[in-house]
């Protein structure tokens, strides 16, 4: 029987409880695939990270969702990273992660927030899916097409008042299955949206690192700003994402609170 | 403020079967809205909250969205809880919930609940048939379910339901169930898309319904269950006039803190 360590992480989160919660788990080797995939799905989170040390501020890293490993996930890197610096103690500025989608690396800023380094994904405007409109509750002003389809609206208000049909968001085909909805921002932020993926198995998605990969160069370049600061209104949580645009790639940033430290046998 | 927190499997000898339950032992109940936020956060299909009451606990359940007033698989794990880490050596325990006292003892390596029998009458529901991709061979029902009786236990594991349109009937689930399966006297599969459970993996309530379903049927008033569900489990019903023991094992896999 194997004890394990257990942390599970808010990322993008200026408080417990909210952001988008991800299991770490630090291990000496990765365990059996049959085995991660389990222990995912009984975390239940949309990710479990597992890290394994390589010394020199470099970790092997693995995303399982509970249903199955995937080739890139942020809040779980961001979460990962925490339970390295904040539990692990590492003291290093930087750590390297090496992984499916090659090296991530997260940097810990002066002020204690995480800031990780992803490739841009600026969209190209495209028509309209003919049933998103009813799929949304709510007619977007544009489309955008990136890595998912980006619905822009006129207002944070609209963003944050949807009422998708989970079920017809899932039935909209098309190469791109996943919907993030975005519009400018209320009160300090710049940007505020929400993401729907219920044809993955997440019905919305509390905090997307990914989205915000797409969301930076669209909303950088409308509203002139490198540096924006947004909001994903997942009902109930909240999660706080810095962009930063820097050439072809985005700087993410955030905070992570760890709410549940524990062990576990398997 | 940190609380303690586990993480069981109820109903199953194995870990990674059964139903998982988070319990989280107070010393007493926060308000309604962090409890939420616990349980949204854990997102587990429900999480135990558990305060002394006397020699007693006083237990409430949260899904992530919503408190619910009955949940057998967390009363399982709340069970295991008690008298495996708070007091070890203990063997019975009552907790007091919306859905009135529940009893729990310790039999062996089991633990058996005493709940409320859910019996049921013959229904027509339109569409259930295509709703599941397979005609029932009967269909019955009560105020909280359908439940749809299959010609054999190869069809209940085999089914693919349309969720979009269980998720439009006009109960919030629907048990599909047959007799016999190798060892079990009856099979079950639990759908409950509109409460946000797709499908459940072991879930004691409907075995409230089945039990005395079956009971008539059968015969006989004691069941070795099966729940089919990608995890597995077993439960051991007993119909007891108008309640129904409820007996199976939990396994216990994460024992931590929480900050709340």
């Amino acid at each position: 029987m194997a004890e394990y360590k257990f942390f599970q992480i808010d990322a993008f989160a200026e408080r417990a409880m909210t952001g988008g919660p991800a299991a770490v788990m630090p291990v000496d080797g990765f365990p059996a695939d049959s085995v991660m995939q389990a222990i995912a799905a009984e975390n239940n989170l949309a990710e479990t990270a597992f890290v394994v040390a390589k010394g020199k501020g470099v970790w092997d890293l693995r995303w399982f969702t509970p249903a199955l490993e995937v080739p890139l996930c942020g809040h779980a890197t961001l979460a990962s990273a925490e339970a390295i610096f904040s539990h692990l103690k590492y003291d290093g500025p930087e750590i390297g992660f090496d992984t499916r989608s090659g090296r991530l690396t997260v940097k810990r800023l002066k002020d204690g927030r995480l800031e990780m380094d992803f490739p841009a994904d600026m969209p190209r405007r495209i028509d309209a899916p003919p049933t998103l409109a009813d799929a949304l509750g709510a007619k977007p002003k544009e489309v955008w097409g990136g890595q998912y389809l980006l619905a822009v609206f006129g207002s944070a208000a609209e963003i944050r008042a949807l009422k998708p049909d989970l079920f017809k968001i899932a039935a909209l085909g098309g190469k791109r299955m996943d919907v993030c909805c975005a519009a400018p921002g209320d009160g300090e932020y710049d940007v505020v949206s929400r993401f729907f993926a219920p044809a993955d198995g997440i019905p919305e998605d509390p905090a997307t690192g990914s989205a915000h990969c797409t969301i930076a160069p669209y909303f950088s370049e409308r509203l002139g700003k490198a540096e924006l600061k947004c909001f994903q209104a997942y009902p109930g949580r909240g999660a706080d994402i810095t962009t930063r645009m820097d050439g072809e790639r985005v700087k993410l940033i955030g905070r992570a609170r760890t709410v549940i430290e524990g062990v576990f046998r398997v | 403020m940190k609380t303690r927190l586990y993480q069981l499997d109820a109903f199953t000898t194995r870990r990674f079967a059964g139903n998982p339950a988070a319990v989280m032992p107070m010393e007493r109940f926060p308000d309604e809205s962090t409890m939420l936020a616990i349980a949204a956060e854990n997102n587990l299909s429900e999480t135990a909250f558990l305060v002394p009451d006397g020699a007693d606990y006083r237990l409430r359940w949260f899904t992530p969205t919503v408190e619910v007033p009955l949940c057998g698989h967390a009363t399982l794990a709340s069970a295991a809880v008690v008298m495996e880490r708070l007091e070890t050596g203990r063997s019975e325990v009552t907790f007091h919930t919306a859905s009135g006292p529940l009893k729990v003892r310790k039999a062996g390596e089991r633990y058996v609940m005493n709940f409320p029998a859910r019996p049921s009458q013959h229904m027509a529901p339109p569409g259930i048939g295509e709703a599941l991709g397979a005609t029932p061979i009967e269909v019955v029902g009560n105020q909280f379910n359908y439940m749809a009786v299959m010609e054999s236990a190869h069809v209940v594991r085999g089914l693919r339901p349309d969720m979009a349109a269980i998720a439009q009937m006009d109960r919030p689930g629907v048990i599909v169930t047959a007799a016999g399966d190798g060892r079990y006297d009856f099979t079950s599969r639990y759908f409950a898309p509109a409460k946000g459970i797709p499908e459940d993996p072991v879930t004691g309530a409907a075995h409230c319904m089945a039990a005395p379903y079956w009971a008539k049927q059968l015969g006989k008033t004691e069941f070795r269950a099966f729940q089919a569900s990608k995890r597995g489990g077993e439960i051991v019903c007993r119909l007891l006039g108008d309640r129904v023991e409820l007996e199976g094992s939990c396994v216990f896999y994460l024992e931590g803190e929480a900050e709340v």
